[in-house]
């Protein structure tokens, strides 16, 4: 019996942490001393933790909800599909100010982030449209300049 | 009079003109042909966008190039160089194609809460370009435009990467430190936090609340090597001359009487430089002693000239003016009785005499100042000794030149 509550409570030791693991870490919006920016961290067992807030520190919004496991393992095929894991780590347009997104994601253990200041690619522009569409029930649009023309 | 007055307005006229002509670069930054002592700042905005843009920007950057800065001389902070700016814009459209290199490309979208942006500038070169937001802060655009100048932004700004446990520096302040060495601490729900850097809490190029400063406007010159004030316009060739004017009390003694006499003085100052100026004085007094049928009448005319040096003893912010002097010249005495309405015996000498004195001026303006106190030591150089005589004076001082 006492051997049994042990394992217990050393599985749920190894469990909790492993199931509020953060898989998926998108910062969008300001790059400037003022303005907003979206934080948007998903965890292992599709846990969706949501603000805006500005620079500043205030909060303009925030949510909590959960995106499905299958929704979860999309994002990561579609990661797979667009080369996310072999994008460069940052790419820059050189303005000063503007939006920018970072996105970073732990499929497995593998590890991988990149960031857009002042400019778009394609293959975030398609992941980031992927979560955008399991976003829309909570009428939340990651945003950081993708559709506007880019010089 | 009505060619005066055709004559002011041309010149307004054409003034207004120059500074509203079209420039060759998107920022021109010069030294006013007619006065090097002027440094002019021209930017010009190409606005991809309607009508209502070119107005709203054309009225947030007139807001913000409202003042003149004014960059004092090393040597004497009265002096410098006058920096005027102003924003020409117009609809992208509306400018030829040859010359749209010379203009700033700014594409204005509407306001969808990210903030604008624009790739820093150089001076009297190609133009730059931005994406402007409508309808946003009223400091927006200005700040912005800075950038477009070459001003750099003055905070810093941190990101926390939450699955790599990390805090990436995204902007650091230049010259460092970071405002608490870390700048600020980003946390896994604040993943982007920043702050002004140290002494720009109130900076432009901070944040965007406050209006541009004349700290902004002297980076921008700095930046393009205009840092400075030319020498012509802080050396004594723009030096001013004065005049001054005003009573006098002189304490007149000699061995065998002595007496206090009212009247007047006037100096004139040539200054060579900030410190050291070329001075010649003069005063007429008189004292009238009635008694009776006796009557003596007493006239002194002195006369100097020598150096009048000014130690900047209360720096150089201060409306208060300290000077002191030495002149070397001379002094003439008169003295007529009467007794009974007949001249009794005339009396004139004139005698070698020198003049080590002090002032204090306030400076009401520009132009005028007043002398609140001068006290005067004037030493006659008799034959048989030196007489020792005072004046304590005030009045008025015009700044010729100035």
């Amino acid at each position: 019996m006492q051997k049994t509550i042990l394992l217990i409570f050393i599985a749920g030791i190894l469990y909790f942490p492993a199931a509020s693991q953060t898989v998926i870490h998108i910062n969008a919006g300001s790059r400037a001393p003022y303005g907003t920016y979206q934080n948007l961290l998903i965890d292992i067992s599709g846990q969706v933790s949501y603000q805006r807030r500005e620079v500043s520190g205030t909060i303009k919004d925030s949510l909590a909800f959960s995106i499905t496991k299958s929704q979860l393992d999309s994002i990561f095929a579609k990661a797979e599909q667009t080369g996310f894991f072999q994008l460069n780590n940052k790419y820059d347009g050189g303005f000063a100010d503007g939006a920018g997104i970072l996105i970073a994601m732990n499929s497995s253990g593998k590890k991988k982030t990149v960031q857009l200041l002042n400019t778009d690619i394609p293959q975030i522009n398609e992941l980031v449209a992927l979560i955008n569409r399991m976003l829309e029930p909570q009428k939340i649009r990651i945003y950081y300049g993708q559709s506007t023309p880019q010089k | 009079m009505n060619r005066l007055l055709v004559a002011v307005l041309l010149s307004t006229g054409y003034f207004i003109l120059q500074s509203c002509a079209t420039q060759n670069h998107a920022n021109t930054i010069e030294r006013d042909k007619d006065n090097v002592c002027i440094i002019r700042i021209v930017v010009q905005l190409g606005i991809e966008g309607t009508d209502d843009d070119v107005a709203a920007v054309n009225t947030q950057m007139q807001d913000c190039f409202k003042s003149e800065c004014f960059i004092p001389c090393e040597n004497n902070k009265e002096k410098g160089c006058k920096v005027t700016m102003h924003a020409i814009v117009k609809k992208w459209s509306d400018i030829p194609n040859d010359e749209k290199q010379n203009w700033h490309d700014i594409t204005m979208v509407d306001d969808d809460g990210l903030p604008s942006n624009a790739h820093l500038g150089n001076p009297n070169t190609v133009g730059s370009f931005g994406q402007w937001r409508r309808g946003v802060h009223p400091h927006t655009y200005c700040h912005e435009t800075m950038h477009l100048l070459g001003l750099p932004d003055k905070y810093c700004s941190r990101i926390y990467h939450v699955i790599e446990d990390s805090i990436e520096i995204e902007n650091t302040c230049d010259p460092p430190p970071d405002p608490n060495i870390n700048c600020c601490n980003p946390t896994a729900q604040r993943t982007r936090c920043g702050t002004p850097c140290p002494g720009h809490e109130h900076d432009l190029m901070g944040t965007v609340e406050p209006d541009l400063s004349c700290d902004n406007i002297r980076d921008v010159l700095s930046r393009s090597g205009f840092g400075s004030c030319p020498d012509e316009c802080c050396s004594s060739g723009h030096a001013y001359d004065e005049f001054f004017v005003g009573p006098s009390y002189l304490h007149f003694g000699d061995k065998e009487q002595s007496f206090g006499a009212y009247g007047g003085t006037i100096s004139y100052t040539h200054n060579l430089n900030s410190k050291f100026g070329l001075t010649i004085d003069a005063g007429y007094y008189t004292k009238t002693d009635k008694q009776d049928d006796y009557k003596q009448k007493n006239n002194i005319f002195t006369i100097g000239a020598g150096l009048t040096y000014k130690p900047n003893l209360f720096g150089m912010n201060t409306k208060l003016d300290f000077a002191s002097h030495a002149y070397i010249g001379m002094m003439n005495y008169k003295s007529k009785v009467e007794i009974g309405g007949v001249g009794y015996g005339d009396e004139s000498k004139s005698v070698l005499s020198a003049n080590l004195g002090v002032s204090l001026s306030y400076k009401l303006n520009n132009k005028i100042d007043l002398r609140l106190l001068q006290v005067d030591y004037i030493p006659a150089f008799l034959s048989d000794g030196t007489q020792n005589n005072y004046r304590v004076s005030a009045g008025v001082e015009i700044n010729l030149g100035k």
